[in-house]
């Protein structure tokens, strides 16, 4: 038994997971002593949950007799707790206004995922999101059918862009540059898709959103995972992370994971030139790739006021992206090109946050620096009878920032309020080269043995929000940003068309460039929401986002020309409900955005007779998103949770004539389904006391998109809208899980974009495809202690 | 203008031209060569026939206007046919035989200006990696005389590299081009297979192993020898037709981006020489300065059968090369006439059945698609030519290691990186792109591409001569 002279619990408001209970005088120290007690952490931390107890101070009270109940007679509460539990919907904490908040009660469009439905959903990386969340989805570019070049779209807004990304990407609160999107989820509390502009908070490259990862801070609990996963396509991963005090101030986690897979594209000209040799069929793969990632992190409470969190992260992902995909209509998993290279991209970085408590405010510095690279060689003809065209394109992006935020601690008061500076320095150089010998529109071949830009750019912002509560029920937010950026460019080009005007008449360019830029920018905000209830709340906002100009990446001396900066105003009202005691949620979001100068990729022609095509960036005039986004969760019976989600998204340019003198208005921005949909339900059947079943379906719709801008050699493709089936079933034991899952039940073959191999015969049409993989079964087991 | 003073500054198509300019006559040019001879080949023994009074008289003949204008010709005693010139093979048994016909690189040679000023050393029968046999003797290394320059064109690598002349005719069934001139700095390039034909009348070794090419001191005069000794004749085993392009102009042109693999690991699992292993990492990091993508590779097979079947099949040939001797010279081969690794290979092939002998040959085309295909995944894929340094005289020699020894090693040891290309009929070039402090040695890097592309492994050595130049490296004995 407990001491009778202990205090009681106090709950800190917080997930499932994140839960944290604090007897006595020593914080947060005892899941442990509960655990020690009943011998069964899960079905205690189960009980917590299941009994609702997070929420208000209602629930204080409740779980106040609700662990008494377990103190005194543990086996019958055990069981108390077993039927009620897993009925109500799981509540997560987020940082979108950049300090803890119910995700309920903030006013902006949120997704967020705990770490438990990361997991549930095996989503570990930003991709398996498109569908799940409304309005995201990704943009591609003409440049590359890489990764390198993929971005982040929320609201249709960063379609087709070029430079920076218009949903950027934070890891524990530190901007990561473009590469970044794809980073790894490993060990996570949860990420926030934050919808809508984000610039007051989160600052640059926000106007579409925000992807916010936030990282499990190591605490004084013991804390070790061990999960191995395989799949049908020789895919394994072993993760293992492991995590407690150091001391009774000094805290870490430690977390790691190795991954390799053949995947699941065929390199059948590779297997027939090594079949030939012996006649032995041997399957040669075009996307086998392994990975190694870590993370370090460190928390030290050096005082009752200061905690310092430092964490240092890396990645290496090696192998191939079965580059630049199949071709198109093949209906096959087949990449014909003669070569394969391998593709390496590496991520590295760590910061340092500082948090200081002080009687008027809490001060928290984050300084962070990341590094990424991308090596993307691949043949560029995609086909095993036309040899020797290579593109490579390696991309270095290093940045290093510091951020110091005020915010007011005063919970009693009605005024809270958050201040900060905020300054950076981004390095973004792009490294291109290509030898195209064996072309149709050009018969001697295209040689560029250098295409490289590299920018350093430089920004500060200072900026500031503050939310008063007119009444218990109506909050008055407004908050602004003012922005600076500095891009310069230098950029050196060497490329080489031979007797392009006759024999020896070459036509060429060698020469470099250096340019400079800054642009500034204010992004204001305004919020108004009501609490129509305690668990309804209304509210509409104003917010506007800014992205900087810049430099096209692959220019030629006469398109290395700054292009503007972009805007966007986004209109937005919304509702969130809680209902039913907790059973029903409800999230809906309707905006209107108008987007000044939009920044889009597109083609210029050089030579002569304007008879050579190269990639430039462009600002259309305007552009214009609207359409909604509606999240409704629903547990109706004990055990069963069911979810749908709907994004619409209708976004055109309104004023905008492209490169080649068509008038766009209109159009449909590429890369944006209207429609995105998902249903999905979970079950969990408890067989016995110590073993539950778990049956999960989901469901997701994308509509069809363009793929391409549209301009010359960058054309568009009409990609088919497709949906797809995740089914997985899972046994869980009391430290133990063990998942059979199938995703893509139905088979699908679904194609997401679309390369053109442009140039390549018989008349630069060549288009390749971008899919995602078939059926993919596999099994997971996890341990946790 | 002394040529004597000024002989190094020039390569073979550099004095050819100045032949043709007038600058300076034929007659002059022989006279210096063969002063060049008489000052190091006492120390090195590469001459196999002096050929000096043949050279003195062609010289003052009509020479043909071919790229080789006037310079004198340093051909490999190998089963290479001069008429009336003695053809030793380094074997005892040849050691009076004259040459009764031209064989086709000599009819090309002529006809390309080169003018004959010595024939050079070989091992016996051309099968060692070190020049020793029993009628010339040990041939040594400029670069340290305790050495071997290497095998089987030790001769011709040790003239070109101690700058007695800049191109001499060599020819490879295992590595005989490629090692010499890794082991001696010189550029050695192994033709794609039926770029060159053989005989006659020996129309081929080895199923298509051997081939003829040159050592060079320059990779312009490489391809310029390509050009004169290539293009098959009709019913050639392996005929290749020649580029429309000649290799000569094609080598100057920019190779353009090429996707190159690159290892250090032996295929045979034997170590590799650490300054190899360096010598390939520079080679690795210029290649990337250059813009080219390099990315390491491995090549995966059985290496071990793979030299059983070799060891074999070169048996069965050199037994018939035994036959063949026995039968021209009218009586069979004494105790002194080879030297006991020749005995010993001549007996395991006569021991072999036809069955066998079919089945190796077959199971070598095998390999040669394997190792081929594992290769033309790339443009081009980098390894060290040799696994080991130049060899001191008489580690592992013909007389006294024992013949499974001495197979194994050679295979094993000194060339699991060219004889592959041997077997799989591409083209391979070796560089001298290290060098090693240590030993005072030059470091070959091989270069091998698909077949027929010659003419990329030519462009990039030309991209990688000028970027990384080694002309002026000299060996401590030279003229």
């Amino acid at each position: 038994m407990l001491d009778k002279n202990m205090a009681g619990p106090e709950v800190q408001q917080g997930n499932f997971e994140s839960i944290k209970i604090s007897i006595g005088n020593k914080k947060g120290s005892n899941m442990s002593i509960i655990t020690k007690k009943f011998g069964n952490k899960r079905k205690v931390k189960r009980q917590l949950s299941s009994d609702g107890l997070r929420t208000g101070i209602a629930a204080k009270g409740a779980l106040l007799l609700g662990l008494t109940t377990a103190l005194v007679a543990p086996e019958m509460a055990l069981a108390e707790a077993a039927a009620e539990r897993n009925f109500q919907i799981e509540e997560i904490v987020v940082s979108a206004r950049k300090r803890d908040e119910n995700l309920k009660d903030v006013p902006v469009s949120v997704a967020a995922f705990s770490s438990s439905a990361l997991e549930k959903g095996r989503i570990d990386n930003v991709e398996k999101l498109m569908g799940t969340v409304p309005g995201l989805y990704f943009s591609s570019n003409v440049l590359s059918p890489g990764k390198d070049f993929v971005n982040l779209v929320i609201r249709g807004v960063g379609a087709l862009t070029t430079g920076s990304p218009s949903t950027a990407t934070f890891l524990d609160g530190v901007y990561m540059p473009a590469l970044g999107f794809d980073t790894n989820f490993l060990d996570l509390e949860r990420i926030e898709i934050l919808r809508g502009p984000q610039g007051t908070l989160f600052g640059r490259n926000t106007e579409g959103g925000a992807l916010n990862i936030v990282t499990r801070k190591p605490s004084e609990e013991f804390r070790a995972k061990v999960a191995f996963e395989a799949d049908e396509f020789r895919t394994f991963k072993a993760q293992g992370m492991v995590g407690g005090a150091l001391s009774d101030k000094v805290f870490v986690n430690v977390g790691g994971e190795f991954t390799t897979t053949d995947g699941y594209l065929n390199a059948p000209t590779i297997s027939a030139l090594l079949d030939n040799a012996t006649g032995a069929n041997r399957d040669v793969s075009a996307d086998a790739w392994r990975r190694y990632s870590g993370r370090l992190a460190l928390r030290v409470l050096a005082s009752d006021d200061l905690e310092i969190n430092i964490s240092i992260d890396g990645s290496n992902r090696k192998g191939l992206d079965g580059l630049p995909g199949v071709p198109r209509d093949c209906g096959c998993y087949d990449v014909f090109s003669e070569f394969l290279i391998d593709n390496e991209y590496t991520n590295v970085g760590g910061s340092a946050t500082i948090d200081y408590s002080t009687s008027w405010a809490d001060i928290t510095s984050i300084t962070g620096y990341r590094k990424l690279t991308a090596f993307l060689p691949f043949d560029f003809d995609g086909r095993g009878t036309i040899v020797d065209n290579i593109h490579d394109l390696q991309t270095n992006q290093k940045l290093l920032s510091q951020e110091i935020r005020f915010a007011s601690n005063n919970e009693d008061s009605d005024l809270t309020w958050i201040t900060g500076l905020y300054g950076f320095k981004e390095e973004k150089n792009s490294i291109r080269s290509y030898s195209l010998p064996n072309l149709a529109a050009f018969p001697n071949g295209i040689f560029v043995y250098e295409q490289d830009q590299f920018l350093d750019i430089e920004g500060y912002a200072a900026f500031g929000q503050a939310s008063y509560a007119v009444t218990d029920k109506l909050d008055v937010t407004v908050g602004g940003r003012y922005s600076w950026e500095k891009v310069k460019s230098d950029f050196a080009l060497d490329f080489n068309i031979p007797n392009l005007f006759g024999p020896g008449l070459d036509f060429g360019q060698t020469g470099s460039d250096s340019d400079a830029i800054s642009f500034s920018g204010f992004t204001p905000m305004a919020s108004l929401s009501y609490k129509v209830t305690e668990d309804i709340l209304i509210y509409t906002t104003f917010s506007r986002g800014f992205k900087a100009g810049g430099f096209p990446t692959a220019p030629v001396l006469e398109s290395n020309i700054s292009f503007k900066a972009e805007k966007a105003d986004n209109f937005e009202i919304g509702v969130k409900a809680t209902l039913l005691d907790n059973r029903l949620t409800f999230d809906f979001s309707a905006y209107h955005i108008k987007l000044i100068d939009q920044q889009v990729a597109s083609i210029i022609f050089i030579g002569d007779n304007n008879e050579v095509p190269v990639s430039a960036t462009s600002n259309a005039g305007k552009s214009r998103s609207q359409g909604f986004d509606l999240s409704v969760k629903a547990a109706p019976i004990d055990g069963l949770i069911l979810n749908m989600s709907v994004g619409y998204v209708d976004a055109i340019y309104q004023e905008y004539i492209d490169t080649i003198g068509t008038n766009r208005a209109g159009e449909a921005f590429p890369f944006v389904p209207k429609w995105t949909v998902a249903l999905g339900g979970e079950y969990t059947y408890q067989i016995t006391a110590d073993y539950d079943l778990s049956l999960s379906l989901s469901y997701r719709y994308i509509d069809k998109i363009t793929s391409g801008a549209g301009v010359d050699v960058d054309l568009s493709f009409d990609i088919a809208s497709y949906s797809l089936v995740d089914a997985a079933i899972a046994l869980e034991g009391e430290n133990w899980s063990l998942t059979l899952y199938a995703d893509n039940l139905a088979n699908s073959y679904i194609e997401t974009r679309v390369f053109n191999s442009f140039f390549v015969a018989p008349d630069g049409f060549h288009p390749q495809s971008i899919l995602l993989p078939p059926r993919r079964v596999g099994v997971r087991l996890a341990f946790e202690f | 203008m002394s040529i004597k003073d000024e002989f190094q500054k020039y390569d073979a198509l550099g004095l050819a031209a100045l032949v043709k300019n007038g600058d300076v006559s034929a007659s002059e040019l022989m006279e210096v060569v063969i002063g060049r001879i008489e000052k190091v080949n006492p120390e090195l023994n590469f001459v196999a026939v002096d050929c000096s009074e043949l050279g003195r008289e062609l010289a003052k003949g009509d020479i043909p206007d071919g790229p080789f204008h006037g310079v004198p010709y340093f051909l490999k005693d190998l089963f290479t046919d001069w008429k009336g010139v003695q053809c030793k093979n380094g074997t005892m048994m040849y050691k009076d035989y004259v040459s009764e016909h031209d064989g086709i690189t000599v009819e090309r040679a002529k006809a390309g200006g080169f003018i004959l000023a010595s024939k050079t050393t070989v091992p016996e029968m051309g099968w060692a990696a070190a020049g020793e046999n029993l009628v010339t003797g040990n041939t040594l290394s400029p670069w340290d005389v305790t050495r071997t320059p290497g095998g089987s064109s030790s001769g011709s690598a040790a003239a070109v590299a101690a700058r007695v002349i800049p191109i001499a005719n060599g020819s490879d069934g295992g590595g005989s081009i490629r090692l010499p001139a890794a082991m001696s700095g010189l550029v050695g390039l192994k033709p794609s297979r039926g770029r060159i034909p053989w005989g006659p009348p020996i129309c081929d070794f080895g199923y298509g192993f051997g081939t003829e090419g040159c050592v060079s001191l320059t990779v312009r005069d490489t391809a310029a020898y390509l050009d004169v000794v290539g293009g098959s004749v009709p019913g050639d085993p392996y005929a290749y037709p020649s580029p429309e392009t000649p290799f000569l102009g094609d080598s100057m042109r920019d190779p353009g981006k090429l996707r190159i693999g690159f290892t250090t690991v032996s295929p045979s699992g034997c170590d590799v020489w650490d300054d190899a292993v360096t010598a390939v990492q520079k080679t690795v990091k210029l290649c990337e300065d250059l813009g080219h993508h390099v990315e390491e590779m491995s090549y995966d097979y059985d290496f071990e059968a793979f030299q059983n079947h070799i060891t074999r099949m070169l048996g069965a040939t050199y037994s018939l090369a035994f036959d063949n001797t026995a039968e021209l010279f009218g009586r069979e081969p004494s105790g002194d006439d080879f030297m006991n690794f020749m005995y010993a290979s001549s007996k395991a092939g006569k021991n072999l059945t036809g069955a066998d002998h079919a089945r190796d040959v077959e199971a070598l085309r095998v390999f040669a698609r394997e190792i081929a295909a594992q290769t033309v995944r790339y443009d081009v894929v980098i390894t060290p030519t040799m696994a080991i340094k130049a060899p001191k005289i008489g580690w592992c020699n013909m007389t006294d290691t024992p013949y499974d020894e001495y197979n194994r090693t050679v295979l094993g040891d000194v060339c699991p990186f060219t004889i592959p290309h041997n077997c799989s009929g591409l083209p391979a070039i070796s560089l001298p792109l290290g060098f090693s402090e240590t030993d005072g040695l030059p470091v070959g890097v091989q270069f091998a591409a698909a077949h027929g592309r010659d003419g990329l492994l030519l462009r990039l050595a030309t991209q990688i001569e000028s970027a990384a130049p080694w002309i002026d490296r000299l060996p401590p004995i030279h003229a």
